[in-house]
């Protein structure tokens, strides 16, 4: 593997990641903070060959930051190396994908959970809006049509779309599911799925299933520690990598950090 | 462990610290409040010898392991305590004082009251020896304050041993009266027997006459004896009564007269120990605060947290992307301002170029 062109993604500052569209709109800005840490852990993933083809993140519940995470994790590695990636959202129950590139807020299924400051609608997406994976699996879209294509060539989005609730656990365990992920393991080296909270749904334990490993995002200083037990009980089945601490802010000076170290 | 409770802790503290800071500040704001509203207090102390022995009062005091010898300072101890509980007692010294004139306000009189209940201690100190002293904000009133203590108590003691002394002349001095009356009826009715049955001219009186003269007599004789014995114990209840002043004065000997206090109790050094203890305890309170958040957040903080409760390992630590943008942006508004137009380097003149 080669390292690839991330000038292709024009930082916004040094070390920033910015996904924008083939036509150079700006989706997304990954500042070099995060890029810098998930680059370590898919260094240390990819170098200890403990990197499946696809992966999943999941988290024990909604909010904690997994479809920001899974597609930092996909851009930053499409960003260093040449090869194939796709960010696969299967998460019905609360689509986050196409509103994080729009830069709109997520429609969390846990409404109220985390207050969020009220936004002001923002503009039409600069993208053209995918009909997403569900379409596709009903046959009214092609997987051309469903992706999002980004600045980084090696690098495409495909949103969950709409699935009426009934369907969603048929769909989470069908064949069909099954075989297009197949499918897409064939056109792409690395495949991320944004997998919804457990607490939502025990249909995340089969959408993760659909996966080889799974990584598991926890907000820090937010989440019980029980509540993450219970979730990892629910997939022990699954190999789990690890486990991404999001949106970590520690107070502690650096210095008495070093003094006390955590290893 | 330790390694994962000290950095709960510090990230506890480092993430609410002016919260945490917040029980040292307002103890110290207190401290300092003490400080300076504290009033010097006076203390005024004297030592009394308590000389008698009262026997009956230190046996009747009963528990359940048996009996108990009360010492005479215990003993006056217990009575100067259980005094100062009644009104009378503490108003009968404070009109001793300087204070009598604010006795007259009820609700000043009930402070005054208190106060005095409150500062005062009785303490014995040995077999005989009985300690009292007393605080007031007042050097002099503390002075005085002390001094009508012991002085209403002797007062009170006096009281008492006259009280029995005046109940006994009272009732002897009631008997002496009737006694008399009836001794000179006994006289009087001899006199008209021996007026009525002259003597005989010859030879002796009859027998019957002769028996009920010595009737008569007897009975003179008998209540003479009564009346006598009355005056007898009247006057030593009298003498009793006269001398049972210098009998208190002598069984209550002042060893240590109170002095007036010339310094306040509370020194600056004890004012400064008791300002630290508050700052002390507002730091207990902020620990306890800091190590009981830390124990009772069950959320994940640091990645020993993950390592230890999870046993996985910890892939990525994520900033907050979004906060991370919104600083940048304002870091990167900041530069615009403080960016100077450039000029063309056409434009600039000799004197412009900076010098080497």
């Amino acid at each position: 593997m080669t390292l690839a062109a991330t000038e292709i993604a024009a930082p916004v500052e040094q070390g920033d990641l910015t996904l924008r569209t083939p036509e150079g709109k700006a989706l997304l800005c990954i500042p070099a903070e995060v890029t810098t840490n998930l680059r370590r852990m898919l260094t240390g993933l990819m170098y200890q060959s403990t990197l499946p083809r696809s992966v999943s993140c999941i988290a024990a519940l909604s909010g904690e930051g997994v479809t920001y995470n899974t597609l930092a994790i996909a851009a930053t590695l499409a960003g260093d190396v040449n090869a194939r990636v796709c960010v696969v959202e299967l998460n019905w129950w609360s689509p986050g994908l196409q509103a994080l590139l729009a830069g709109q807020p997520a429609q969390s299924a846990a409404k109220g959970r985390r207050k969020r400051a009220p936004v002001e609608p923002a503009g039409p997406p600069p993208f053209p809006p995918s009909p997403g994976l569900a379409a596709l699996l009903r046959g009214e879209a092609t997987l051309e049509a469903a992706l999002i294509k980004t600045s980084l060539p090696n690098l495409d989005l495909l949103p969950a779309g709409m699935v009426p609730l009934h369907q969603r656990a048929v769909l989470a365990r069908s064949e069909q599911l099954k075989s297009f992920l197949a499918t897409l393991h064939e056109q792409y080296d690395y495949l991320f799925l944004d997998i919804p909270a457990l607490a939502i749904t025990s249909d995340a334990i089969a959408l993760a299933s659909q996966s080889e490993a799974t990584c598991v995002v926890v907000r820090q200083g937010v989440t019980q520690t029980n509540t993450v037990k219970e979730a990892l009980d629910a997939i022990k089945h699954l190999p789990v990598l690890g486990v991404i601490l999001n949106r970590v802010q520690l107070q502690t000076p650096r210095w008495i950090l070093n003094l006390l170290p955590q290893e | 462990m330790v390694r994962l409770v000290v950095l709960r802790v510090l990230e506890n503290y480092f993430r609410h610290r002016w919260l945490y800071l917040l029980p040292i500040v307002l103890m110290s704001a207190v401290a300092g409040a003490y400080l300076y509203l504290a009033t010097p207090l006076y203390l005024s102390d004297g030592t009394v010898y308590v000389r008698k022995e009262s026997l009956l009062a230190s046996l009747n005091q009963v528990r359940d392991d048996g009996f108990v010898w009360n010492t005479a300072a215990a003993v006056a101890v217990t009575d100067l305590q259980e005094l100062v509980r009644t009104e009378a007692f503490v108003r009968a010294v404070i009109d001793e004082t300087d204070l009598k004139a604010e006795m007259a306000d009820p609700v000043r009189a009930t402070a005054l009251i208190d106060v005095y209940r409150k500062q005062l201690t009785v303490t014995a100190i040995g077999e005989n020896l009985m300690g009292f002293e007393i605080t007031f904000s007042r050097p002099e009133i503390a002075h005085q304050l002390a001094d009508a203590t012991i002085k209403v108590y002797k007062t009170w003691k006096l009281n008492v041993d006259q009280q029995e002394s005046t109940v006994a002349q009272a009732f002897f001095t009631d008997l002496i009266s009737p006694l008399r009356q009836e001794l000179d009826k006994a006289r009087a009715d001899l006199d008209t027997y021996l007026q009525v049955n002259l003597d005989p001219v010859r030879g002796e009186r009859p027998l019957a006459e002769q028996l009920q003269i010595q009737r008569y007599q007897e009975v003179i004789t008998s209540v003479n004896v009564r009346l006598q014995s009355a005056i007898e114990k009247e006057e030593s209840a009298r003498l009793a009564m006269s001398q049972a002043e210098s009998d208190v004065d002598q069984t209550y000997l002042i060893i240590d007269a109170p002095k007036l206090p010339t310094e306040p109790e509370t020194s600056l050094r004890q004012m400064a120990i008791t300002a630290v203890i508050f700052v002390v305890v507002g730091t207990i309170l902020s620990a306890v605060a800091v190590v009981g958040g830390a124990l009772l957040d069950r959320s994940l903080r640091m990645p020993i947290d993950v390592r230890h409760e999870l046993q996985l390992p910890v892939l990525a630590l994520v900033a907050d992307g979004e906060k991370l943008q919104k600083e940048k942006n304002k870091r990167r508004g900041k530069q615009k301002q403080a960016v100077v137009p450039e000029q063309p380097l056409a434009d600039l003149k000799l004197e412009d170029k900076p010098a080497q």
